[in-house]
C-alpha cells in the first residue's frame, strides 16, 4: 500500500518539477518580449523627438517668411488694409 | 547472493575461463568509492564553505548592472512649440586591446564614419592604457548604425543624448547650452536645470548567451526624466525682434545691440534678443563676444532713459506739476567749475512737459536737485536699479547705484539725467514696467504665468504714472525727439536715450543709444527696450538710431498680438523743422546722409570736465561695467 502512494507522490512531483520547468520557460520568454516593446517605445520615443526636431526645422519662422513672401509673393498689409473687427477675438 | 549465483556460470564462460584475480574486482570498486567520496567531498565544500565567492563569479558571468538613460526636459515657448530638445545620439567607444586587431581597411572604414582621421583613431587606440577609451562621442544614430553593422573587434556604443536647438542663432541666448554630458552651461538650461535635468534608473538583470535580458534579478529603480519648461518667450515675437536688431546693427554698423520685449500687462520677457549671436548647434567657434546676454549681463550708463524717473519723482512728491515752467537758460548751467549742457540752446524756460520731450539736462538737473540724495536713492531703488531683476539667469548684472551718502552733488546732478550710474537693458525694460501699470513695479517672469502677477511694489501713483506716459508719448510726436518711434496705427510712448562711453576714465565720442517705449498708450500692452552699442553709421542719437527699430518691432509684436489699433491709420508724418535746433557743443552728431533721424537726446557732462565728476573709486567700476560693453 505504501509504495503505492509512494509512487504517486513522486508522479505528482515529477508533474511539478515539468510544469516549474515550462513556466520558467514562459516567464523568460515573455520577459524577453517585454524587453522588446520597452524597446519598441523607446525607439518611438525617439522617433518623435526627431520629429519635434524636424517639426522645429521646418516651421522655423525665418523659412516661413522666405516662403510666404519669395514664392507665395505675399507681403505686409499696409495700414490702411487692415479692418478691426470689435469684440471679435 | 545473486552475485554469488553468476559466479559459476561466468567460469563456465569461455572467455573469463582463464580467470580473473578477485582483488582486481575489489580495487576497482574500491577506486570508485574513494572517487565518489571525493566527489561527494568536492561539492559540499564548494556548496558550503566556498559558496559566497563562487556565487560572486557566476553571477559575474550572467548578471549586469543597466543604467536606464533619462531624458532631458524640453524647452518650450509660450505656445508649445518645442525650442530645445534631446535625441539619442551614440558614443562610440573601444576596449583597446580588441580593437588592435582591427585590420587598417576597418580602420580606415570607422575613421570615415565617426569624421575622424585614420592617425587620430589610431592614436587613441594604440596610447589607451586601460580597459576603456572614448573614440568620439555624440555620434549620429545614422553612422552609429553604420559601425554596428561592420562589427569591428572591441568597438561598442552606449546611448547618449545630445541637445538640439530648431530655432537656431534666433533663441541662442535665452537658452544658452549644454555641455557633452548633458548639464546646463548657459541661459535657461543652467538657471533651470534642477527641473530640466533627469535621474538615471538603474536594474540588475540576468542575460543570456546571446546577450538578451532574461530576467530582472533585484527591483528596478525608474528613471526619472527631466520636467519640461515652458518660457514666457514667444517664438514669433523672438523672430521679429531677432531680425529687427540684426537689421539696425547692420544699417547702423554697430558693435553690438540687445531687445527686451515685455508684457506690459504681467511682466512676463516675451522676446529677448542680442548681437552678436551663435548658433547653439554649432559652437566650434564661438567667442566670449557672441556668448554674452548683453541684455543680462551687460551694464551701461542709461543717459535720458532715466530722466522719467527723476521728473515722476518730482511729479509724485508734488515739487512741479507738469506745467509748472523751469528756467534752462539756453541750455547752460554751471555747477561749480563743471558745465551742464542741453543739445538744443534755444529756450529760456521749459514746462516739465516739454523738459522730456525735448530731452533737456539742465531742467532735469534742476529738478532733481531739489531733492535729498537720499530721496534720489530711494527712488532709484524702488524701481530696481542696483538690484538685479530677478529672473534668476546666470550673470544677471545688478548694476552700479553707489550709497547715497557718498555722491557729491556733481554726481547727483549727473545721476538724475543717466550718468555716474549705470543699469543693464532689462533692468530699464523692467523699471518702465511702472509707467505702463499705473505706477506699479511687475515682478519679471522667464516662464509662462497663467495669470498677473502681484506687483511688487507701488512707485508713483497712477495720476504720476499718466501725466509721465503723456509727456513720453509727446516725445513721439513729429517734430519731437522721438518721432521715429510712432507707429502707424497706435499710440505709443518712449524715451530715447544716448550716452557717451567711458574708455578709461573719460569719456569718449563712441554712444550707445537706446530707447525704451511702450505702446498702446490708451491701454499699454508691451515694453520695448533697445540698446545699440557704438552704431558707427552717420546717426548716433537714441531718437536716430534706436527709436526706429523701436517702431518695427512695436509695429510686428501689436500685429501678432492682434491689439485693436488706438489711433487713426494713417501715413505717418516726419517733421524737420526742428532739425535747426540740433546746434550744440557735444561732439558732431554727423548728419550728413541722414538728415532727417537726428534728435536731442543727451550728451552732457563734457568729456573734459567729467574727469573730474566722477571720483576715480567709482570710474573705475563704471568704465568696466558700462564703458566697455
Amino acid at each position: 500500500m505504501m509504495w503505492r502512494i509512494n509512487a504517486l507522490l513522486l508522479l505528482v512531483l515529477v508533474a511539478c518539477a515539468l510544469s516549474l520547468v515550462s513556466s520558467q520557460q514562459r516567464a523568460r520568454r515573455l520577459f524577453v518580449e517585454l524587453e522588446a516593446a520597452q524597446k519598441h517605445t523607446n525607439d518611438l520615443n525617439t522617433e518623435w523627438e526627431q520629429l519635434l526636431i524636424e517639426q522645429g526645422t521646418w516651421s522655423n519662422h525665418g523659412r516661413i517668411e522666405q516662403i510666404a513672401r519669395k514664392r507665395l509673393n505675399m507681403q505686409d498689409p499696409a495700414p490702411g488694409q487692415v479692418m478691426v473687427v470689435e469684440g471679435v477675438r | 547472493m545473486k552475485a554469488q549465483k553468476t559466479w559459476p556460470t561466468m567460469r563456465q564462460s569461455q572467455v573469463l575461463d582463464a580467470g580473473l584475480p578477485a582483488w582486481r574486482a575489489r580495487l576497482v570498486l574500491f577506486l570508485l568509492m574513494v572517487g565518489s567520496v571525493a566527489l561527494v567531498g568536492r561539492a559540499a565544500y564548494l556548496q558550503g564553505m566556498h559558496n559566497e565567492f563562487l556565487q560572486a563569479q557566476g553571477e559575474a558571468r550572467y548578471v549586469r548592472d543597466v543604467t536606464i538613460a533619462a531624458t532631458r526636459g524640453r524647452i518650450l515657448d509660450r505656445n508649445g512649440d518645442v525650442l530645445a530638445t534631446s535625441a539619442p545620439v551614440k558614443g562610440v567607444w573601444a576596449v583597446p586591446a580588441d580593437a588592435r586587431e582591427m585590420s587598417k581597411a576597418q580602420m580606415r572604414e570607422l575613421a570615415s564614419q565617426l569624421g575622424m582621421r585614420v592617425k587620430d583613431v589610431r592614436q587613441k587606440v594604440e596610447s589607451a592604457t586601460g580597459g576603456f577609451v572614448y573614440l568620439k562621442r555624440q555620434v549620429a544614430p545614422a553612422a552609429a548604425s553604420r559601425i554596428e553593422e561592420m562589427k569591428l573587434p572591441g568597438i561598442h556604443q552606449l546611448p547618449e543624448y545630445r541637445r538640439f536647438y530648431p530655432g537656431g542663432h534666433v533663441m541662442s541666448h535665452v537658452l544658452g547650452f549644454t555641455g557633452i554630458d548633458n548639464s546646463g552651461q548657459e541661459g535657461v538650461e543652467l538657471a533651470f536645470d534642477a527641473q530640466l535635468a533627469g535621474h538615471e534608473g538603474r536594474r540588475r538583470v540576468l542575460r543570456d548567451r546571446r546577450g538578451r535580458i532574461v530576467d530582472d534579478v533585484a527591483d528596478v529603480s525608474p528613471p526619472r526624466n527631466g520636467r519640461d519648461v515652458t518660457l514666457s518667450i514667444d517664438s514669433k515675437l523672438q523672430y521679429i525682434a531677432n531680425n529687427a536688431l540684426q537689421q539696425a546693427i547692420q544699417d547702423n554698423k554697430a558693435k553690438a545691440g540687445s531687445v527686451v520685449v515685455l508684457d506690459a500687462r504681467t511682466g512676463e520677457v516675451l522676446a529677448l534678443a542680442n548681437a552678436p549671436t551663435y548658433n547653439p548647434n554649432n559652437r566650434e567657434k564661438l567667442s566670449g563676444a557672441q556668448l554674452r546676454n548683453r541684455a543680462l549681463t551687460d551694464t551701461y550708463e542709461p543717459g535720458s532713459t532715466m530722466k522719467p524717473f527723476t521728473i515722476g519723482y518730482a511729479l509724485e512728491r508734488g515739487v512741479v506739476r507738469p506745467q509748472t515752467v523751469i528756467q534752462v537758460d539756453y541750455g547752460y548751467a554751471t555747477f561749480g567749475k563743471h558745465r551742464i549742457s542741453d543739445v538744443s540752446h534755444k529756450y529760456a524756460a521749459l514746462t516739465v512737459s516739454e523738459i522730456i520731450e525735448r530731452s533737456s539736462n539742465v531742467g532735469t538737473m534742476k529738478i532733481g536737485m531739489r531733492f535729498t540724495p537720499n530721496e534720489l536713492w530711494g527712488m532709484f531703488h524702488s524701481v530696481g536699479f542696483g538690484a538685479t531683476p530677478g529672473l534668476g539667469f546666470p550673470g544677471e548684472a545688478s548694476g552700479r547705484l553707489r550709497a547715497a551718502k557718498t555722491w557729491r552733488p556733481i554726481e547727483q546732478a549727473t545721476m538724475t539725467y543717466g550718468y555716474g550710474l549705470s543699469v543693464s537693458l532689462m533692468q530699464m525694460a523692467h523699471a518702465y514696467t511702472i509707467f505702463a501699470n499705473e505706477g506699479n513695479l511687475l515682478p519679471l517672469s522667464l516662464v509662462r504665468l497663467d495669470r498677473a502677477p502681484q506687483p511688487t511694489r507701488r512707485v508713483f501713483s497712477a495720476k504720476v504714472a499718466h501725466e509721465v506716459l503723456a509727456m513720453m508719448e509727446a516725445a513721439t510726436q513729429p517734430g519731437a525727439s522721438s518721432q521715429l518711434a510712432r507707429v502707424s496705427g497706435y499710440r505709443v510712448a518712449g524715451k530715447s536715450g544716448t550716452a557717451h562711453k567711458l574708455s578709461g576714465r573719460q569719456y569718449v565720442k563712441k554712444y550707445i543709444s537706446s530707447f525704451i517705449g511702450i505702446a498702446p498708450v490708451s491701454d499699454p500692452r508691451i515694453i520695448v527696450a533697445v540698446m545699440i552699442d557704438e552704431p558707427s553709421a552717420g546717426a548716433h542719437f537714441g531718437g536716430a538710431v534706436a527709436a526706429p527699430v523701436f517702431a518695427h518691432i512695436a509695429e510686428g509684436v501689436l500685429r501678432v498680438l492682434g491689439v485693436p489699433p488706438d489711433a487713426p491709420v494713417e501715413p505717418l508724418q516726419v517733421a524737420q523743422q526742428w532739425m535747426e535746433e540740433d546746434e550744440s557743443g557735444e561732439p558732431p552728431p554727423a548728419l550728413a546722409d541722414t538728415s532727417r533721424e537726428a534728435s536731442r537726446a543727451t550728451p552732457s557732462v563734457k568729456s573734459a570736465t567729467v574727469r573730474n565728476v566722477l571720483p576715480s573709486h567709482s570710474l573705475s567700476g563704471a568704465a568696466a561695467a558700462g564703458g566697455n560693453l
